[in-house]
């Protein structure tokens, strides 16, 4: 069941409620912890403003196309971005890439192996000839990704492109659902999700998918009903003439895909998603991939928020406006959990309260706005929401803070790709801020106890950070190695076995 | 009505058992100024009883059975409270079946099982009042409200519209009940048939439907029934006289209620902590939400809204007239349990394991720390405190109760020679109200036992607004010679009046 449009209503009702207990006077504790949680408040409320607007239920009425027309079969190039990943992977990509069925398509592997000193660059070249595809290998640097596929634009004449990252397998009804959407010509790119085969891998393969589902499966679907789907840099097929008039896609920005995107709409050009699963791709399998792929994003996001700010771009409706500004606008989030994050320890170790009220008076604003949110977020996502994605997602605090430094201080990160294969090891140091947290609420809450006793403020306190606590251990979980402790603990209990044997046999 | 197997017999039987153990302690404390109450008023032949019940806050159809109990079996306070343990027990099955056909069995067992192990319906179930039948009249109403909607109007009928009635002359509060059952029924409808309609057309629809007839013909004949009830009271002034004085409820009683529902009373402090810590149920809504567990609000959607909107719309009301009592709304928490177990039962496997024995070894702490704890601020020893006047007070002294109406736990309990009187001065047995607090005719009063008598043993305890200027007017006039605490607010000090 979708969520409907009185929900949505009696959820910003509560909201709005929610927002009037902080602006109720005769609650403020120190003056500037607590205007810091007010602007933590109305960046949640502005979000989850941003978010009604993306599944206010509705119907898009705007595209005129053919679902079956048999003269329509125009041109498209296959490219399959490849920078450096194994052969086995590209090879499983470029294979079924082939086997689509169209009749009219060409498939090429954009080897950028060479510009970015990856040791493969050659065999990728050796696979092409082998499969008997074509290989544009770039010798010339620059623009990353998109530099990467702008070369091959170059070189290359179809109607139609369409973009596979190396390691996302395109089924064989790939064009047959996509391109019939190509048929009215206003449409600029149609955009399918992008699915992980190894979902069920480990934690951090099913954190991300069940964050990537939310994505696909929600947030994207409403975008779809005001023109607002943007670029994801794969699965999708874009019209060769769009991409023209946008001068390819964006070099200057990590964020490629979210910036041509933009540009796309601009032009006057629609976009569509097309909600099926039409390939299948895998997720960053460790901790410190994950890491990295989310800080790309951030980066990447946080750089359009500050230097494209899409609420002053031209030629755009005000939905899509609000569409892309609510994209932007969530890796900003990060700075908000760690506010309300610090807030319980500023208590508990120094005995500041950023707020001087009846803490009840408080729930009682709080609870129903945040039921009612959950309920959206639940009915809106079809019942798909865990409590995982939510923790990885509150858990990425640093990685946004990072990326809010990098960009404000003008420090550079290194552009990765994101690695298709596990790296080995163990990655409980990415959860050390966390871990930290944990110790310094334990920390303060014995040295609170000790001081003031078990006050209500201690108590609500405490119970903030365990609540935060609470959010963490997913990702903490995720990010350690346990298979050593559970191997040392497999030993201990063989050891024990032995040694009782040994007994045996001495009696 | 209730088909239950041999095995859930037995499991309730147990349950209803160990309940009873754990409830010993309760058994045998104190009698407590309600109950006290409670015995005066169905003592007394069924004309006064009813006389009396109408001038009061309540509803008479538990002074009556009470009246016919201890016509059989007695006025003692332990034979008196089994009466609500039998309302429990009998309470167990419904609330069980309740559970078990709005969901499983799974959730019916954990969710009786936290409730008949909740500190707090077990206080009331070993009180001599008529909460733990109104639990019994509520659970009934559920039962068969909910039976009746599943089945589109074909089971259920007599035993609602029965249960209502029984409900309306059990206790006041059953009105909350029925109000929220009608709120979910007419939004549900709406629901149903708002969609592509006007308002017109949907209030139409509503008022067509058979479940909303027969709803509301039960409702109506039952207030019709109830209606002479309400006549009598007018008749006897509205209670004006006898209001107990309930202050104006803020938000955190809104959670103290779910709290106690779930720990039973604690000292204040304790209290106040166990609501501070009202977070971690924001941690509970992310489980709710799981993507992994059921939806739980097609199961909980009714317990949810019979929870939460008696509690609200009491709160709500109390700002106009002061009723916010958590005991009043005792017919709410096997909706609370029903909700906790919901979940849980979602979670078994490791977690549950965990946290289904440590749930039940914190709420088996709490309820003890209940019955046993002197800083209980709802325990009443007013045993102690006739003990204590049995050994020491003589027929040369005189014993002073404030506020006057606590005057019948010491009756009930005090054989000795000295004579009982209250301050201020009240007669209870000419109709009137209890007279108001007065410096001057305290006074007088004491000046009066000073001419005839030798020692004075003030009892304090329910402070109505005047405790404190009595106290201090016979502290500053007349030696202290002995003071002591018997339980929370209940102390008594005694007074050197004159040498005789």
């Amino acid at each position: 069941m979708r969520i409907t449009r009185r929900f949505l209503i009696i959820n910003m009702i509560l909201a709005i409620l929610y927002i009037v207990w902080w602006l109720i006077p005769g609650h403020v504790g120190n003056l500037w912890l607590y205007n810091f949680l007010l602007i933590g408040e109305v960046y949640h409320l502005l979000v989850a403003s941003l978010f009604w607007h993306t599944i206010w239920p509705g119907e898009r009425k705007d595209l005129n196309f053919f679902l079956k027309r048999d003269d329509f079969y125009p041109s498209v190039d296959i490219f399959i971005t490849v920078a450096g990943e194994p052969e086995d992977v590209v090879k499983k990509t470029v294979l079924a890439a082939k086997s689509i069925k169209y009749p009219n398509s060409k498939v090429y592997i954009l080897n950028d192996g060479f510009v970015s000193n990856k040791s493969n660059w050659r065999d990728i070249e050796l696979l092409a000839t082998d499969i008997g595809v074509e290989c544009i290998t770039r010798t010339v640097g620059g623009g990353a990704k998109a530099g990467n596929i702008n070369n091959a634009l170059s070189q290359t004449f179809s109607d139609i492109v369409v973009i596979f990252d190396a390691d996302m397998v395109p089924y064989q009804n790939f064009l047959e659902n996509v391109i019939p959407y190509f048929s009215d010509p206003s449409v600029g790119f149609v955009q399918t999700p992008q699915y992980y085969a190894n979902f069920s891998k480990n934690d951090i393969t099913a954190g991300a998918w069940e964050q990537q589902e939310l994505f696909f499966q929600t947030i994207m679907v409403g975008k779809d009903k005001t023109n607002s789907a943007f670029l994801c840099g794969t699965n999708v097929a874009i019209r060769r003439i769009c991409l023209n008039d946008v001068r390819g896609l964006n070099e200057e920005n990590i964020a490629e895909d979210f910036l041509t995107s933009l540009a796309i709409h601009q032009h006057g050009w629609k976009s569509v998603y097309l909600s099926k699963v039409l390939s299948e791709g895998l997720s960053p399998e460790d901790p410190l991939s994950y890491v990295k792929q989310q800080l790309r994003w951030a980066r990447g996001s946080l750089e359009v928020l500050f230097g494209y700010n899409p609420l002053f771009k031209r030629g755009m409706s005000w939905s899509q406006k609000i569409e892309y500004l609510g994209s932007a606008l969530y890796y900003l989030n990060g700075v908000v959990v760690f506010i309300d994050m610090i807030m319980p320890i500023l208590f508990l170790i120094f005995g500041i309260l950023a707020i001087s009220s009846l803490t009840t008076f408080f729930a009682v604003f709080f609870l129903p706005f945040m039921f009612a949110s959950l309920y959206t977020l639940n009915k809106a996502s079809e019942g798909k929401v865990t409590f995982r994605a939510i923790s990885f997602s509150q858990s990425l605090w640093f990685i946004q803070i990072m990326a809010l430094l990098s960009i404000t201080f003008g420090m550079k990160i290194e552009f990765f790709v994101t690695p298709k294969k596990k790296q080995a090891g163990n990655f409980l140091y990415l959860a050390y801020p966390h871990m930290i947290y944990i110790i310094l609420i334990v920390i303060g809450s014995v040295l609170a106890l000790f001081r003031w006793g078990f006050t209500p403020s201690v108590a609500t306190n405490i119970s903030w950070g365990v609540f935060n606590a609470i959010l963490f251990i997913p990702f903490i979980k995720a990010c350690g190695n346990w298979d050593l402790f559970y191997d040392l603990r497999h030993k201990s209990l063989v050891s024990n076995v032995k040694s009782t044997e040994t007994v045996v046999e001495e009696v | 009505m209730l088909k239950l197997s041999r095995q859930e017999i037995i499991f309730l039987l147990i349950l209803c058992v160990t309940s009873f153990l754990i409830s010993i302690p309760l058994f045998t404390q104190s009698i407590r100024l309600d109950e006290a109450q409670s015995i005066w008023i169905s003592i007394k032949p069924t004309p006064a009883l009813m006389k009396t019940v109408s001038e009061d806050v309540h509803v008479p159809l538990y002074e009556l059975i009470l009246h016919i109990w201890m016509q059989i079996f007695g006025t003692d306070i332990l034979t008196v409270r089994i009466i609500s343990f039998i309302f429990f027990g009998l309470s167990l099955p419904i609330i069980y079946v309740l559970f078990k056909e709005s969901k499983d069995i799974k959730v019916a067992s954990i969710g009786v099982m936290f409730f008949a192990l909740s500190p707090f319906v077990l206080w009331y179930a070993t009180e001599a009042r008529m909460y733990s039948m109104l639990i019994f009249a509520s659970s009934l109403s559920n039962l068969y409200f909910l039976r009746f909607l599943k089945s589109n109007s074909q089971e259920g009928k007599l035993g609602y519209f029965l249960s209502t009635l029984l409900g309306l002359y059990t206790h006041y509060f059953f009105l909350f009940l029925i109000f929220s059952q009608m709120i979910f029924l007419l939004t549900k409808l709406f629901l149903i048939s708002f969609r592509g309609s006007n308002f017109k057309q949907t209030f139409r629809f509503i008022f067509s439907q058979p479940t909303f007839k027969i709803v509301s013909l039960s409702i109506f004949i039952g207030i019709v029934l109830f209606l002479p009830w309400i006549f009598y009271v007018f008749k006897s002034g509205l209670a004006a006289n006898t209001q107990p004085l309930i202050p104006k409820p803020s938000t955190f009683n809104i959670f103290q209620t779910l709290m106690l529902f779930i720990f039973g009373f604690q000292t204040n402090i304790a209290q106040a902590v166990l609501v501070s810590l009202w977070p971690l149920t924001a941690v509970c809504l992310f489980l709710i939400f799981d993507k992994k567990h059921k939806n739980y609000l097609e199961h909980g959607e009714y317990f949810l809204i019979s929870l939460i909107l008696p509690i609200i719309t009491t709160f709500l009301i109390s700002f106009i007239h002061p009723i916010f009592l958590s005991r009043y709304l005792i017919f709410v928490s096997p909706m609370l349990f029903f909700l906790i177990a919901l979940v849980l039962s979602d979670y078994i496997g490791n977690f549950a394991k965990i946290f289904i024995p440590m749930f039940m070894i914190t709420v088996f702490l709490f309820a003890t720390n209940q019955d046993i704890s002197a800083a209980n601020p709802v325990r009443e020893n007013y045993s102690g405190v006739t003990r204590f006047l049995n050994i020491y007070a003589s027929y040369s002294d005189i014993i002073a109760v404030t506020a006057p109406f606590t005057v019948y736990p010491i009756e009930y309990d005090y054989h000795g020679m000295a004579r009982i009187d209250t301050i201020p001065s009240w007669n209870r047995f000419t109709n009137g109200p209890i007279p108001p607090f007065s410096k001057n005719k305290l006074v007088s009063q004491v000046d009066g036992y000073q001419q005839n008598y030798n020692h004075l043993f003030v009892i304090f305890s329910y402070d109505q607004g005047y405790e404190n200027k009595i106290q201090t007017y016979l502290d500053d006039h007349y030696k202290l010679l002995y003071s002591k605490t018997f339980s929370y607010g209940l102390s008594v000090r005694e007074y050197q009046l004159r040498y005789g």
